[in-house]
C-alpha cells in the first residue's frame, strides 16, 4: 500500500510540468484543456522531472504488483530504467528515422506503430532524460531498500515481506 | 521466468502486464517530453502533431540563368520522414516528364539553353508523415535562360558616404531613434553595415529605406530588366524586437519592397532565407511616394524605365499596451543581379 500511494504521489508530481509548463496539444494522452501554460514554473526541473517520476513510479508500482519475497526486486527498477533509456534514446534524431522506417514500412502502419513512429520522430532527445529516469530507477531501489525489514536487507532466505 | 509467472496468480499476472502496458502508454503518450523552452517559443513544437504535412517548397519559384550556365534548384519538405526526391520538368506549355537520376533534393541543371527558357520544374516527394505514407508534388519553379550577362550591384563594404537612409517615425516628439554604422571586423566576413533602433511604449511606427547610392540601374542605356535576383547575408543583433529587412528599390520618387522578411540569423550570419529571391516588376509593391497613375507602370522595369536605386527596407510598429523596446540587425554581402532578355 506504501509502495502504490508513493507511485501515485510521484506521477502526480511528474504530471505537473504538463499542467503548468508544457505546450497545449504536445502530449498525445495529456488534454490540451488541463494545460495551464503558465511559462516555466518548474523551469530546468520541469524538463526532467517527468522522466524521473516515470521511472520512479512505475518500478514502485511493477514491485506492489509482484508477488511478496525476501529481497527488494532491484531487476524491476533496472528494468523500467532500460525501458525509459530505449524510448528516450529512440528520440535521437539519427535513431528516430530508422526506427520510423522500421515501424512504419518493415511492420506497417497500425493502431500501435503510427503513435509510436509519431513518439520517436515528434519527441525531443534530452541526455537529461536518460539521467532522470536512471536516478528514479535508483531512487525507487533506494525506497525498497529503506522499506525492507531491516533482516531481509541481509537474509535472502526469509520469505517474507511487507512491501 | 515461465516458473515464476506459474507460482504467481492469475490476478496477479493480469496486473503485471496493466502496470508494464500503462508505463509504455505513459511513455507515449508524453509526447517525447525534452526541451520545454524550445516549445513555449512561438512557432513549431518538437510535440505538435499537424493533421497534414506541408507543401514541400522549392527555395526559389524563379531561377534564371544564361545560356550555358547552371541553374541550381533545391526543396524543402519539412517533417516528411525518409523522403525520397523525384525532379520533374515541363518545358514551356507542355507536361511534365521525370528527370532520369534526379533523385537528390536538389537538382542542378548544367548547360542551359534556349529551349530550356519557360520550363517548369516540381519534385515528388514521398516519405513518413505522422505514421503513414505520403506522396507531395513541390511548389515549381520557373527557369528564364537569358543571352545576355547580367548586370551587377552589390556592396560588402558599406564606407557610410555610400548609403542614405530615408525614414517614416512617429511619434514626432520622443518617437523613435535609430542609427547606422559601418563596422570593420565581425562582418561575413570584414566589414557590414549595422543598424541600430529604439521604439518608445505605445502607439509608434519606424519604417526605414536604406539605400544605395554608389550604383543605379538605367534601364534606358543598360537595357530592359526581365528579373532581378537579390540576395544579402543577415544578422540580428542583441535586443528586444526582431528585424525583417527586405529588398527595396526607389523610382521616379516612389519607393517599392518585394519579397517577405529576411530571416537574420541569430548567433550567425545567415543568408537570405525567407524571400524567394527572384522578382520581376509585378512583384514589387508600392509602399511610399506619388500614387501610381491608370496605365502607368510602377515600377517600370521597361526600357523607357527611368533609373532605379536599390537597398532594403525595415518597419516596426508599436500599438496600444506595446512596451517598446531596442533593437539591430547587421547586413553583408548586398547584392543586386538585374537580368535581361
Amino acid at each position: 500500500m506504501v509502495l502504490v500511494a508513493a507511485a501515485f504521489l510521484a506521477l502526480l508530481v511528474g504530471m505537473l510540468p504538463y499542467l503548468t509548463d508544457r505546450v497545449a496539444g504536445r502530449a498525445l494522452l495529456w488534454p490540451s484543456a488541463f494545460t495551464l501554460e503558465t511559462g516555466m514554473l518548474f523551469g530546468a526541473v520541469g524538463q526532467w522531472l517527468p522522466s524521473f517520476a516515470h521511472a520512479f513510479a512505475f518500478s514502485l508500482l511493477t514491485v506492489a504488483v509482484l508477488a511478496p519475497r525476501a529481497t527488494p526486486r532491484y531487476g524491476v527498477c533496472a528494468l523500467w530504467a532500460v525501458i525509459n533509456v530505449v524510448f528516450e534514446l529512440g528520440q535521437h534524431r539519427d535513431i528516430a528515422k530508422h526506427l520510423t522506417g522500421f515501424l512504419l514500412n518493415d511492420i506497417g502502419a497500425g493502431p500501435l506503430t503510427r503513435p509510436l513512429a509519431r513518439y520517436f520522430v515528434h519527441g525531443t532527445f534530452d541526455p537529461l532524460d536518460v539521467l532522470a529516469a536512471v536516478m528514479g530507477a535508483i531512487a525507487a531501489a533506494a525506497v525498497l531498500h529503506g522499506l525492507a525489514p531491516s533482516s531481509e536487507k541481509h537474509d535472502g532466505n526469509r520469505i517474507q515481506a511487507n512491501v | 521466468m515461465a516458473t515464476a509467472f506459474k507460482r504467481m496468480s492469475s490476478l496477479r499476472v493480469l496486473a503485471l502486464v496493466g502496470v508494464v502496458a500503462l508505463g509504455i502508454v505513459a511513455i507515449v503518450g508524453s509526447g517525447g517530453g525534452g526541451s520545454v523552452s524550445g516549445c513555449l517559443a512561438p512557432g513549431p513544437c518538437a510535440g505538435d502533431f499537424p493533421a497534414e504535412p506541408t507543401t514541400p517548397t522549392v527555395d526559389r519559384p524563379r531561377v534564371t540563368t544564361q545560356v550555358g550556365g547552371a541553374a541550381v534548384f533545391s526543396v524543402h519538405a519539412e517533417g516528411i520522414i525518409n523522403p525520397t526526391f523525384q525532379w520533374m520538368r515541363a518545358p514551356a506549355g507542355g507536361v511534365f516528364a521525370v528527370i532520369a537520376g534526379a533523385t537528390g533534393s536538389s537538382f542542378t541543371l548544367n548547360g542551359a539553353t534556349t529551349l530550356d527558357d519557360g520550363a517548369t520544374f516540381e519534385v515528388l516527394v514521398k516519405g513518413a508523415f505522422d505514421g503513414r505514407q505520403v506522396s507531395l508534388t513541390s511548389t515549381s519553379a520557373r527557369l528564364a535562360v537569358v543571352s545576355s550577362p547580367p548586370v551587377l550591384i552589390q556592396d560588402g563594404t558599406f564606407a557610410p558616404g555610400d548609403w542614405t537612409v530615408a525614414e517614416i517615425a512617429s511619434p514626432a516628439v520622443n518617437g523613435p531613434t535609430h542609427s547606422e554604422q559601418q563596422i570593420s571586423t565581425g562582418g561575413n566576413p570584414g566589414d557590414y553595415r549595422r543598424m541600430t533602433f529604439m521604439m518608445p511604449p505605445g502607439v509608434g511606427e519606424l519604417t526605414l529605406f536604406h539605400e544605395y547610392q554608389a550604383a543605379a540601374y538605367d534601364p534606358a542605356s543598360q537595357g530592359a530588366i526581365y528579373l532581378v535576383d537579390f540576395t544579402q547575408d543577415c544578422l540580428a543583433l542583441a535586443g528586444t524586437l526582431g528585424a525583417g529587412p527586405q529588398i527595396s528599390m526607389t523610382q521616379s520618387g516612389r519607393r517599392y519592397v518585394a519579397g517577405g522578411p529576411t530571416l537574420c540569423g541569430s548567433s550567425a550570419w545567415s543568408n537570405t532565407t525567407l524571400i524567394p529571391g527572384t522578382f520581376a516588376a509585378t512583384d514589387f509593391g508600392l509602399i511610399d511616394g506619388p500614387a501610381c497613375a491608370a496605365g502607368e507602370s510602377c515600377p517600370n522595369f521597361g526600357a523607357d524605365g527611368m533609373p532605379i536605386r536599390f537597398g532594403f527596407f525595415d518597419s516596426h510598429r508599436g500599438s496600444a499596451g506595446f512596451a517598446g523596446g531596442v533593437g539591430g540587425f547587421g547586413i553583408d554581402n548586398w547584392k543586386v543581379t538585374f537580368w535581361r532578355r
